[in-house]
């Protein structure tokens, strides 16, 4: 909502406050202000007097010269819009050349209308400072969902006037009415869509040019001018919030306004030329033939007011609230009407705002005697209640009782304070639509005696136990560890693409958004990787090649239980070397360094080595012949291995990208078992070193399990068992691999003795080479 | 004593290998600590006819002390290895990879813990809602203009992803008993297009507290904490009416601009203010919904946009480069 400190002035007469104290006031009243002109600006040229004369009226247009400076200019203009003798008029100069309102228009097409100068002047003559107050400022204001009142100059003026002690006048309404009553009849449909509709019909109406104070009045307010019919009604909007619309009668059909939902598919072009289908729960104004305007959206094109309107029907009604917001958002057509009947007008000004019309058109029009109505403006008054004491408890300061009613009633508030009466009873203003509780009094007073007098106090809380959630606390150990690692975190962007959802291979698990801002986000992500893709491609693209990468978010997918299900994730990805290139010889990320980190993390997340099995898993999107499943206990809790290249190359992207995901809920929710510390061991370890050759298939893991099994059978005393050594080729016969593995003994009750030791190594070699293919190393001469 | 030739070679292979003072440790125990066989070897002289004892005894004193000594010559060279050679200290270290927390969750987890130092919990809610839990609980009736703000993704009748963290505000009241005060971190949704200030997902902090007693006097106080922790102790905080359906009376809550201190500039667009969140007491009809009295507990609640936040203190101009995650971007935050 825009409004120039000259117009609030009009509303409120002994408004004596610097305009920067205005927008500060405003602002800490809850109308923020977003933007601030001076109103010259809102003019782009200088503003300048020119000579009319020589006017030559045409059929539809007419020819005249204006004079400005010592030039002569031949214009055209519409019949309408030019005087009929010599006139001086405004013009707007840039570098010599003359523009005429409104500004935007092409040169050489006709002029719509001339302003008449409204002073006496020499033509040439600078007259912005006489037209413009220098001082004057405009004001864009926020106005919050609930203040439809604020929609409007009179109520900007009540809220300033409220905090400032000042009262507000309204403008006037005066007219007189010719006793011709009119022939027009009017009928109401659908009285629960529009519980009030008032008209007035006017005949001989003179369309012209509205006088420079409206034109002015207007560019202030953001709106574009018209004629004076068009121009009075957006006007009266714009000071009163009272959306009106004015018809050119002429063309109503039947001599009958009938407001009426609208027939499934009806069309209407409205006054912006596009023709708009209609559907039944929209409300419009029609004749006794189709529907003439969209009731509080917009009016219809044919019965739009032209130069050539001699009769007018003007409207000002009430329109259900929820009906039009959502005729306006089906049509998607947001209009000032519309944005204002949405959040509510003030039932008890209708009338008021079609006479302010009547009041400015004065002569250009003969309004028939009496007025069409149907319905009852005013709803039941409201009353509330509410204890001082209450408003106190509620704002944290105290406040003077007396000092609540004077604000109240500076914003319109009747209020009865009964002495000796803790409660007190207010009647609502009719404006108000939004107060109907002791806490909306408590934030009116709150509001107006400001919220800076707010007293901060270090809250007195009662104790709250609180919680510590332990799933969050392991989340965080294990985010803080990937960090710790070199990994940066991640937030990708959730929506995805019907060709990523489809790369998923359960495409009707996956959940769509009905409503999409585009196809490119029309799924929820069911897996990280799908999401983060476009995170790896930009970072691969952009030339960004060591990096690690991970992040913790939710995937979503249709339950089975529930109709959607959400599920915690961990997704990392690792690409690169994790030196700098003079040591990178070795150190290219593998898949045995995302092993690695998977499992440090299930040690940090609490599962001992025994429960945790890797496995070769296939996943989408994962390079089969390197990638792994992880199963503890039985269960699956992720998969990871190297994207596969083929794959990544269909989305344009390349690398060696390792990448791993993991359901996050199951990994933080681990029962901690109660802690039990280990005794620390000080007798001396001793050491075996065992080489074996085995057939090229024999995967380290059996090994590892046959060496396991005999330390547990014999109870030995073992510390760890780690491989050290794996080749392949030279010295090693076809067909065959070497496994080196150190094996640590260490007894925490006693030193061991070799002779102890080499017999379970003999124990252990012997339960080796039952497996078939183990050939000890030492067993072979020449190999 | 074929043995004792064998023990030497095997010696001399091991020692070989030898490149770690740990490795070297172990040899030296193997062959001349407890463990090694000199005894053994000794034992047997006394077996052997007088001339062969003096020959071999010799030659274990002899290997003996060459073992000795290449194990003192080992270690030496183990422990010099380093120093021995002419190092260039300029070439460049083998530094390993530096990990970063992303910006507005490190912004988030800034903010939770300052909250939790207050002694307020942490819950959470989830993303995919119902209209109750994310509008009419919170006192937005369908065809409410509030709803125009806050346009939504559906996924079925009924069922959107959460346009902010409130409908955790009922949540909370369902599970808890008053008093309590709770932060919920989380990622929102709305049906914005991609901007420099809009992105169609965004994370959210709400704050809600329940309690007998509670006035606007106990947030802002709460929230004056909160800002000078967050952005300094000079900072300022001003209280503005505002308006959510769910918070009666409502503020918007600003923070002095930190770059010119309140007097107005460019950042700030010359307010001298920057809002950072909206907040309010919650609304009776919040309380009936929740099923609590609103005669018998007072809350108040606030929420606030964890993107532009950590815009403001890292002075982040465009929010899209947090959902591109480029790891240049990433790296600066690893100092933090």
């Amino acid at each position: 909502m825009r409004i120039s400190y000259s117009i609030l002035k009009k509303f409120l007469p002994d408004l004596n406050l610097p305009g920067e104290e205005l927008i500060t006031l405003l602002t800490e009243q809850g109308l923020t202000v977003e933007k601030t002109w001076k109103a010259k600006e809102l003019f782009p040229f200088p503003l300048m007097v020119a000579t009319l004369n020589n006017v030559k009226k045409g059929m539809l247009y007419s020819e005249g010269e204006v004079h400005f400076r010592g030039k002569t200019e031949k214009i055209k203009v519409n019949n309408w819009g030019i005087p009929e003798v010599e006139t001086k008029i405004i013009v707007g100069v840039e570098k010599g050349i003359l523009h005429f309102l409104p500004w935007e228009k092409g040169k050489e097409e006709t002029i719509d209308f001339l302003i008449p100068f409204p002073f006496s002047a020499e033509e040439g003559e600078d007259v912005t400072s006489l037209l413009l107050d220098d001082d004057d400022i405009v004001l864009d204001i926020e106005v919050t969902a609930n203040r439809g009142d604020c929609l409007s100059c009179l109520g900007l003026a009540r809220e300033v006037g409220a905090k400032l002690g000042l009262k507000w006048q309204i403008p006037q309404a005066d007219y007189e009415e010719t006793d011709a009553s009119s022939d027009f009849s009017l009928e109401n449909q659908a009285p629960d869509l529009c519980p009030y509709y008032t008209g007035k019909h006017l005949r001989r109406i003179s369309i012209r040019p509205s006088p420079w104070w409206v034109l002015k009045e207007l560019s202030f307010l953001g709106l574009r001018p018209i004629n004076n019919v068009v121009d009075f009604t957006n006007l009266v909007m714009m000071e009163i919030g009272q959306p009106l619309h004015a018809f050119d009668a002429s063309v109503i059909k039947g001599r009958k306004i009938i407001v009426r939902r609208a027939r499934e598919g009806e069309k209407l072009i409205t006054i912006d030329g596009v023709e708009r289908e209609l559907s039944s729960g929209m409300l419009v104004i029609a004749d006794t033939e189709r529907p003439i305007g969209i009731a509080g959206v917009m009016g219809g094109k044919e019965s739009e007011i032209t130069p050539f309107t001699s009769e007018v029907f003007l409207e000002a009604a009430i329109f259900d609230r929820v009906a039009v917001r959502k005729t306006a958002k089906a049509l998607g057509l947001r209009t000032d009407a519309s944005a204002r009947f949405e959040r509510g007008v003030d039932p008890e000004k209708v009338i008021y705002a079609s006479s302010r019309v009547l009041h400015l058109l004065g002569k250009d029009g003969e309004p028939a005697s009496g007025w069409l109505i149907t319905g009852n403006p005013s709803k039941e008054e409201r009353k509330v209640s509410f204890v001082p004491e209450e408003v106190e408890k509620t704002l944290g300061y105290s406040i003077e009782k007396e000092e609540m009613i004077k604000i109240l009633t500076g914003l319109g508030f009747e209020v009865n304070s009964i002495r000796g009466e803790e409660t007190i009873q207010v009647t609502v203003p009719s404006w108000r639509s939004d107060i109907y509780l002791p806490v909306d009094i408590a934030e009116e007073i709150g509001r107006i005696y400001g919220y800076d007098k707010i007293i901060p106090r270090l809250p007195q809380f009662p104790f709250d136990p609180g919680n510590q959630d332990k799933k969050r606390i392991k989340e965080e150990k294990l985010r803080k560890h990937l960090v710790d690692k070199g990994l940066k975190e991640i937030v990708s962007f959730p929506l995805i693409s019907p060709e990523v959802i489809d790369l998923w291979g359960e495409k009707e698990k996956g959940i769509e958004i009905k409503n999409p801002l585009s196809q490119e986000q029309s799924y929820l992500r069911p897996h990280l990787l799908l999401s983060a893709l476009e995170v790896l491609k930009i970072n691969i693209t952009r030339g960004r090649n060591n990096w690690g990468l991970f992040e913790i978010g939710k995937v979503f997918r249709r339950g089975i239980n529930a109709l959607f299900q959400e599920e915690e994730r961990l997704f990392m990805a690792l690409t690169g070397y994790l030196l700098p290139p003079l040591w990178q010889k070795s150190g290219e990320v593998d898949i045995f360094s995302l092993k690695g980190l998977v499992e440090e993390l299930l040690e940090i997340a609490g599962f001992r080595e025994e429960e945790i099995c890797f496995q070769e898993g296939r996943g989408f999107a994962l390079e089969p012949s390197c990638s792994f499943l992880v199963d503890i206990s039985g269960k699956e809790v992720g998969r990871g291995g190297l994207l596969s290249p083929s794959w990544i190359k269909e989305w344009g992207f390349w690398g060696k990208i390792y990448i791993a995901e993991f359901n996050l809920d199951w990994l933080t929710s681990r029962e901690e078992k109660a802690f039990q510390l280990k005794e620390i061991v000080t007798f001396p370890s001793v050491i075996r070193d065992i080489s074996l050759l085995v057939d090229e298939a024999t995967r380290w893991g059996e090994i590892e399990g046959l060496v396991a099994q005999t330390i547990s059978q014999e109870q030995m005393e073992v510390e760890k068992v780690e491989l050290f050594d794996l080749f392949q080729g030279k010295n090693v016969p076809q067909g065959k691999k070497n496994f080196s593995f150190r094996i640590t003994f260490r007894s925490p009750d006693r030193t061991l003795n070799d002779e102890e030791v080499d017999r379970w190594i003999q124990k252990i070699k012997a339960h080796l080479k039952v497996k078939e293919g183990v050939l000890l190393r030492e067993e072979l001469v020449n190999f | 004593m074929q043995e004792l030739e064998e023990y030497w070679e095997s010696f001399q292979e091991e020692i070989k290998k030898t490149t770690t003072l740990s490795d070297w440790n172990y040899l030296k125990g193997k062959y001349i600590g407890k463990k090694s066989r000199w005894g053994e070897f000794l034992n047997k002289l006394k077996e052997l006819p007088p001339e062969e004892k003096r020959v071999w005894g010799k030659k274990i004193n002899q290997l003996k002390k060459e073992m000795e000594e290449l194990l003192e010559k080992k270690y030496q060279e183990l422990l010099s290895t380093e120093e021995k050679s002419e190092i260039d200290i300029t070439l460049p270290g083998k530094k390993g990879w530096l990990g970063s927390f992303h910006p507005v969750l490190l912004t988030r987890d800034w903010i939770l813990t300052i909250f939790e130092s207050l002694g307020f919990r942490v819950e959470e809610g989830p993303e995919i809602e119902t209209e109750f839990y994310n509008f009419e609980a919170l006192n937005i009736p369908p065809d409410h203009p509030a709803r125009d703000d806050q346009d939504s993704f559906y996924l079925a009748p009924g069922y959107l992803l959460r346009t902010h963290t409130s409908p955790a505000q009922i949540r909370v009241m369902e599970k808890l008993k008053p008093p309590f005060k709770v932060v919920v971190p989380g990622k929102c949704y709305r049906r914005d297009a991609f901007d420099a200030t809009h992105s169609p997902m965004f994370h959210q902090i709400e704050g809600l507290v329940v309690a007998q007693d509670i006035s606007m006097g106990d947030l802002k106080g709460t929230l004056e904490v909160f800002v000078h922790r967050f952005f300094g102790e000079d900072r300022k905080t001003r209280f503005r009416p505002g308006y959510f359906p769910f918070t009666e009376p409502s503020a918007e809550v600003d923070v002095s601009c930190g770059v010119c201190g309140g007097k107005g500039c460019r950042s700030c667009g010359y307010s001298g203010w920057l809002e950072i969140l909206g907040a309010g007491l919650v609304h009776p009809q919040v309380f009936v919904h929740a099923g609590y009295d609103p005669q018998k507990v007072r809350g108040f609640a606030f929420g606030m946009g964890v993107e532009r936040v950590a815009m403001l203190k890292f002075g982040i101009k465009d929010i899209r480069w947090f959902m591109e995650n480029d790891v240049q971007f990433l790296e600066q935050f690893n100092t933090f």
